[in-house]
């Protein structure tokens, strides 16, 4: 019956097609699919240019197929396909939909492409905070705002949600209302608005427990999707790294998207393209950049120091206005907060200007990339503005703790039965005493305290009231005396929000100002008065402003560092920041599109960029630290807010689970909170985090070892360029064998050399460690595919004999001349030619050569050539061939059955095997050659494939140079090979390197005693034979040399040849240039080989020596 | 009124090449030639393709366009203008199997490969030497990068792509660099379907 895949020309698949269409009739898919094919073909049969009897019968056919079989299909099948396709459109719709909705996501493609990923990093932080905010927003206005509104007591109804009578006149001044006062402080902005009612309403909501609740998820919320990103960032990172390949051909030739059609869009891209190109270049200048190390180092070292010192001036200075400005609120108390802090905020928005250009003027000293001096200078700016907010936290935890120890004294005076406290204060500065006269009327429920306290200025008493409380009520003072303004019931929770949102607008208005000012301002002047000056504007001294990558982030933690502060005693607070980065958003991005210039050296931010949240992380504890200890350490309001009445904020927790939960859920949160379970669990955690972090070590080396062989096989599987290369069949089973065979995992330092040849005999992995004394790094790894890999287990059935190999193969310094012909790409260019060189005497190796695709292949990687370039070549010789050295320079590659003298051979590293044909060894391993070659004709993955019996023609001898001898042959050939052969050539001659070095150490470790040279043949000739093998499939298939008695068995054993594995070797290359000369010295190099090869000769003996 | 014509026997060269279509792509596709043919004399000129947005706003939009013509002549017929569009034409599954023997499409992955090569061979020798690099560049960045950069970065993407060591790039070495580039997607147009 004939198939479908005849009708796609595919003469000779037909018998794979009906096996397809039977194995079709089983698994409904692809029976839908075949049905599928035969409409399709049915609709298109009358375009095809066929005859038409053809055309008929295919059409018979294809009928006769969908009739057969649709029948088996249900209906359902069919739509459900179709809704597979329907979904898959709509999704496709819906994603492009969704992207319309991502905020300002044209806003920052725009940016992008003018300013570079850097300015663009800054803009995505800020929509990723924004993000952050909305849900903060959603999580403290669904749960406490709207609650309060709805069910709580309405406004004036209780003493906390009432404006006092004597503020009530100046409750709308604009001063007032500036200061968050008045009708501002007495709403569901603050802490103190919001009622102690345990349930709330009808509903029974509880306020009190979801207000401590959702302050703490707050927290627990942001460092869960601060920690979730930052681990996304560095999956993908990870996933990302590396591919540094053809960096600059991909930015030249796959830059432009050939789909933009609108001009807006086509500026935008170019815009793009030159950031990306200039990206490019800082990259590239800053690998160039060489400075002595040691002027590096002390440069360095000096900027730090500069910065620090820096660093303590400014936090000195900070430190000494603000206590400067609490001693003056001592001194002169009529001063209003605003007043007494003016030096301070002025000193600090000063130092916040000034001291990061000065940081940056230091970090060009450092010479750093300008990445790297981005975050530096990120760092040290955040340690600034940790100095500046810090000290402002404790300023603010200094009054909180008067307020608190005020309220707990009103309560001690209370407790120790008086019911007048008068607390005299002695001003320092003023002659006169001031006595503060606190009268408190308490009643007796301890949850509604009232306290009046009524502060009595200018009194003349005597100073021996109580000395002792006079020291206490130090701070007290001041307190009151700020807060002369406000009712005496003082609630500090909603002083510290208060705090907060003044913060967060005033730096709001100051970042709208700077902005204005520094950025609009200049770019106008410096626009339009650039005429009427006398210097150029423009490119002098005010220039445009730059964007400020650095700062303005800092500026955003910052800020979302305020929100974390306060928002547990404002709940408002993130609303408030999310209505400000919205301004600050379109703000920035319209005065970076309209008054800044893209920075001088625009350099690559990487999208997964984890060091803006890591100091986002830390600004979060930071910020967390205050407020948490605040909520511990300081006893609530007593008569304002949600939790007023209570010891500790936290009761509320405590007492919701003795009072809401039955009595066996209190009874095991005693236990699990009891140190008998809280300290093993400490200790599992502990535990867990160690054996978590040891297995993420071990995946990452995992991944690593993963990464290089992918990238070694995507480099083979391109390696042939399509345009030389024949379609064969072969091709498909090579690829899918590489793509099973383990690759090396180059390491950058240690020379080591890997073999891998697991193979079913058990010999294992062999691993060889030497250190080469030129190649600097080889590590090669032989995995030879396991099980079908007799060839290899011929290779390496004796360790010791596979050692020998390798070592021989990848100490090429220690034998050959000084020149180091391995590592050397250029070495290749030399061996092309080769080919047509020796054409006449090859012609009958290619055309044999050509028959066979089994061979064993070593790939060598380059590593030198920045892993560019994956080589494959042939390692094994025809076994009829034998490779002859007969004048130390000429390798000579002889068919088996030919009669040839070689009269030096013996005592040179010729090839003593051929002479004393070692049959005792061979006939063991070409048994398992055999073995393995039927196992792999069961497998019978290729086995049309023969080795040609007949060696009538292959009587001309083909002559080989190996060492400079063959580069001089190589040299002289014409041109008309390409690259990809070129490439063949110098990957062969790295095998012929090997098994050169086979050659000569065998002789020079058993000088006379061929007998032992037994295992070095079978590989030798064959990898010197590759150059010629290569040129018309471009993929040489050669054979081992083995004995004569293996060219007996050549039909037995042609199956095993197919089957034999590829190998890899990697080799890193020395860095060191091979010369191109080298290439160039031709003939003369001559007698250079033969020298250098009898060094190789005595080299090898110290090798055995090393080795034995 | 030669629109029969033509369509019956572009379909069959068109065939030719290994090139299936049906009669209605080759209809739709022939509307759009006499709507950019503003001559209306059945060919198109270089004017006619400037019309297009999307070449007019590309860099290398000249470069494009040029590869409509053959060398020397300034007008291409439908047959012409179908040739060069062939290239773009997706890779099928089901020709990924096809008979070996025969040659290969002109949507190959080398030859679509080959295409992109010619817009940056100027010279058309086969090879991108260091000047044809350059002029891409400049045309894609504008003023906005100074020669001297630019030619640093020409020199790069040389160095890079070279392997030969004659300080250009061949169509080999062009292969190479965009061999992990998914060139049969992305090189690809569905205009046929």
């Amino acid at each position: 019956m004939l198939t479908p895949l005849l009708l796609s020309h595919c003469s000779q698949s037909d018998e794979e097609g009906k096996e397809d269409e039977h194995a079709d009739s089983n698994d409904p898919e692809q029976m839908f699919q075949n049905i599928q094919f035969q409409k399709e073909i049915i609709a298109n049969i009358r375009t095809r240019a066929w005859p038409m009897r053809r055309k008929l019968k295919a059409l018979k056919q294809a009928r006769e197929i969908v009739l057969k079989y649709e029948g088996r299909l249900t209906r359902t099948r069919g739509y459900q396909a179709a809704g597979a396709d329907l979904l898959k459109k709509v999704s496709r719709l819906l994603y492009n939909i969704v992207v319309l909705f991502i905020p300002w996501e044209m806003r920052i493609k725009k940016i992008e492409s003018h300013f570079g990923s850097g300015v663009a990093s800054y803009f995505i932080f800020l929509r990723w905070l924004f993000g952050i905010n909305i849900v903060l927003t959603v999580m403290t206005g669904a749960f406490i705002v709207i609650p309060e509104l709805l069910a709580g007591e309405p406004f004036g109804t209780t003493r906390s949600k009432t404006i006092p009578k004597e503020h009530l006149a100046s409750a709308q001044d604009l001063d007032t209302i500036w200061s968050l006062g008045g009708y501002l402080q007495y709403s569901v902005l603050f802490y103190g608005y919001y009622g102690p009612v345990r349930k709330l309403g009808s509903a029974g909501y509880r306020l009190p427990l979801a207000y401590f609740l959702v302050g703490m998820a707050v927290f627990a919320y942001s460092f869960i999707i601060l920690l979730r990103k930052m681990a996304k960032n560095s999956r993908l990172s990870l996933a990302s790294a590396s591919d540094e390949n053809f960096t600059f051909c991909w930015r030249v030739f796959c830059a432009w998207d050939y789909l933009i059609g609108n001009p807006e869009a086509a500026e935008s891209k170019g815009a793009a393209i030159v950031n990306n190109i200039r990206e490019a270049i800082v990259e590239e200048q800053e690998k160039k950049k060489d400075t002595s190390l040691a002027v590096l180092i002390s440069l360095r070292i000096l900027a730090n120091i500069l910065v620090l010192l820096s660093l303590a001036g400014s936090i000195y200075i900070i430190y000494f206005v603000v206590d400067r400005s609490q001693k003056l609120e001592l001194e002169k108390p009529e001063l209003t907060l605003w007043e007494k802090n003016e030096v301070v905020s002025v000193v600090v928005s000063l130092i916040t200007m000034i001291a990061p250009s000065a940081f940056e003027l230091v970090a060009q000293l450092e010479m750093y990339h300008p990445r790297t001096s981005l975050r530096f200078q990120l760092a040290r700016v955040l340690v600034l503005y940790l100095g500046n907010l810090y000290s402002l936290i404790i300023a603010l935890l200094d009054k909180v703790n008067s307020m608190s120890m005020a309220a707990a004294s009103v309560v001690s005076g209370n407790l120790s039965d008086s019911t007048a406290f008068m607390a005299t204060i002695s001003q320092p500065g003023e002659t006169s005493l001031s006595t503060l006269v606190s009268d408190i009327s308490i009643s007796e429920n301890h949850n509604s305290t009232i306290a009046t306290i009524a502060m009595v200025l200018d009194v003349n008493t005597s100073i021996s009231t109580s000395k002792v409380t006079m020291a206490t009520m130090y701070n007290h003072t001041v307190m009151f005396e700020q807060n002369k303004q406000k009712k005496p019931d003082e609630c500090w929770e909603t002083y510290v929000g208060q705090e907060m949102l003044k913060l967060s607008i005033i730096d709001m208005i100051f970042t709208v100002a700077s902005i204005l000012l520094i950025d609009f301002i200049r770019g106008l002047v410096v626009r339009y008065l650039s005429d009427c000056c006398c210097w150029d504007l423009e490119s002098k001294f005010p220039e445009y402003g730059e964007f400020k990558i650095a700062e303005n982030v800092l500026h955003l933690i910052y800020n979302q560092g305020m929100i974390w502060m306060g928002s547990f005693f404002s709940p408002c607070l993130p609303a408030f920041n999310v209505l400000k980065l919205i301004g600050l958003m379109y703000l920035r991005s319209w005065a970076v599109l309209t008054c800044n210039v893209p920075h001088q050296q625009v350099f690559r931010a990487s999208r997964s960029n984890n060091f803006y949240l890591a100091m986002l992380l830390f600004m979060l504890f930071l910020c967390m630290l205050p407020t948490i200890f605040a909520i511990v350490r300081y006893r609530p309001s007593q008569h304002c807010g949600p939790f007023s009445g209570q010891e500790k904020i936290y009761d509320i927790i405590s007492e919701t689970i003795a009072n809401d939960f039955p009595l066996w859920f209190s009874k095991v949160m005693s236990y699990v909170t009891s140190p008998v379970v809280a300290l093993p669990a400490l200790l599992l955690l502990f535990m867990l985090i160690y054996y978590l972090q040891a297995i993420a070590r071990s995946l990452k080396f995992t991944n690593n070892q993963l990464r290089m062989q992918l990238q070694t096989v995507s480099y083979r599987r391109y390696k042939v360029p399509g345009g030389d290369r024949k379609p064969d069949q072969q091709d498909g089973d090579i690829t899918s064998r590489e793509s099973s065979i383990r690759t090396p995992s180059p390491r950058p330092n240690g020379s080591v050399t890997n073999f891998q040849s697991p193979d079913r005999r058990g010999n294992g992995i062999r691993t060889i460690t030497q250190s080469a004394s030129r190649v600097k790094t080889a590590r090669a790894t032989f995995a030879a595919g396991a099980p079908r890999s007799p060839t290899v287990s011929i290779l390496h059935n004796g360790t010791c004999r596979s050692k020998s190999y390798h070592h021989v193969a990848y100490n090429p310094p220690t034998r050959y001349s000084s020149e180091n012909i391995h590592s050397d790409p250029l070495y290749r260019k030399t061996i092309r030619p080769l080919h047509s060189a020796e054409a006449a005497g090859i012609v009958t190796a290619q055309s044999y050569v050509g028959r066979r695709p089994y061979t064993t292949r070593y790939v060598i990687v380059n590593e030198h050539e920045a892993r560019k370039k994956l080589l494959r070549s042939a390692t094994r010789v025809p076994r009829h061939f034998r490779a002859e050295d007969p004048g130390g320079e000429i390798v000579e590659l002889i068919p088996r059955n030919t009669k040839r003298y070689t009269p030096r051979a013996p005592h040179l590293h010729g090839h003593p095997h051929r002479s004393n044909p070692p049959q005792s060894h061979l006939s063991d391993e070409e048994e398992e050659e055999e073995a393995g070659g039927k196992r792999e004709s069961r497998r019978g993955s290729f086995g049309q494939t023969h080795r040609p019996r007949s060696l009538s023609d292959l009587q001309q001898p083909a002559r080989f140079y190996i060492g400079e001898r063959l580069e001089t042959k190589l040299s002289m050939a014409s041109k008309d090979s390409h690259t990809a052969r070129g490439r063949y050539g110098g990957e062969a001659q790295k095998g012929d390197w090997e098994d050169m070095e086979t050659h000569t150490q065998s002789p020079a470790r058993h000088p006379h005693s061929p007998s032992r040279l037994v295992h070095s043949p079978p590989q030798g000739p064959g990898r010197r034979l590759e150059p010629q093998v290569k040129p018309k499939t471009s993929r040489s298939k050669l054979e081992p040399s083995l004995t004569e008695s293996d060219s007996a068995s050549l039909a037995s054993s042609s199956d095993q040849q197919n089957s034999s594995t590829d190998q890899y070797i990697q080799v890193i290359h020395n860095k060191e240039k091979y010369l191109k000369s080298e290439a160039r010295q031709g003939k003369l190099a001559k007698k250079k080989s033969k020298a250098s090869i009898d060094l190789n000769v005595s080299g090898s003996k110290d090798l055995v020596c090393s080795n034995v | 009124s030669g629109s029969n014509f033509s369509t019956i026997t572009v379909c069959r060269e068109l065939h030719e090449m290994g090139f299936h279509v049906s009669h209605s792509q080759i209809t739709r596709l022939y509307s759009r030639f006499t709507s950019l043919d503003k001559g209306e004399n059945g060919t198109l000129s270089r004017e006619d393709f400037q019309r297009i947005p999307e070449l007019a706003i590309n860099p290398l939009g000249d470069r494009i366009i040029n590869a409509f013509f053959p060398e020397g002549e300034d007008q291409v017929n439908f047959r012409g203008f179908m040739r060069t569009l062939a290239h773009f034409r997706p890779i099928e599954d089901n020709e990924k199997n096809k008979d070996p023997t025969a040659s290969e499409p002109l949507n190959s992955r080398t030859n679509k490969l080959l295409f992109a090569f010619q817009l940056y061979d100027l010279d058309r020798d086969d090879k991108i030497s260091r000047d044809e690099l350059l002029q891409v560049l400049r045309m894609m960045v504008g003023v906005n990068i100074s020669d001297e950069q630019l030619g640093s970065i020409a020199d790069r993407t040389i160095q890079e792509a070279d392997q030969n060591g004659d300080n250009s790039i061949s169509f080999n070495e062009f292969i190479k660099v965009l061999e992990k580039v998914d060139v049969e997607q992305k090189m690809s147009i569905r205009f046929l379907h």
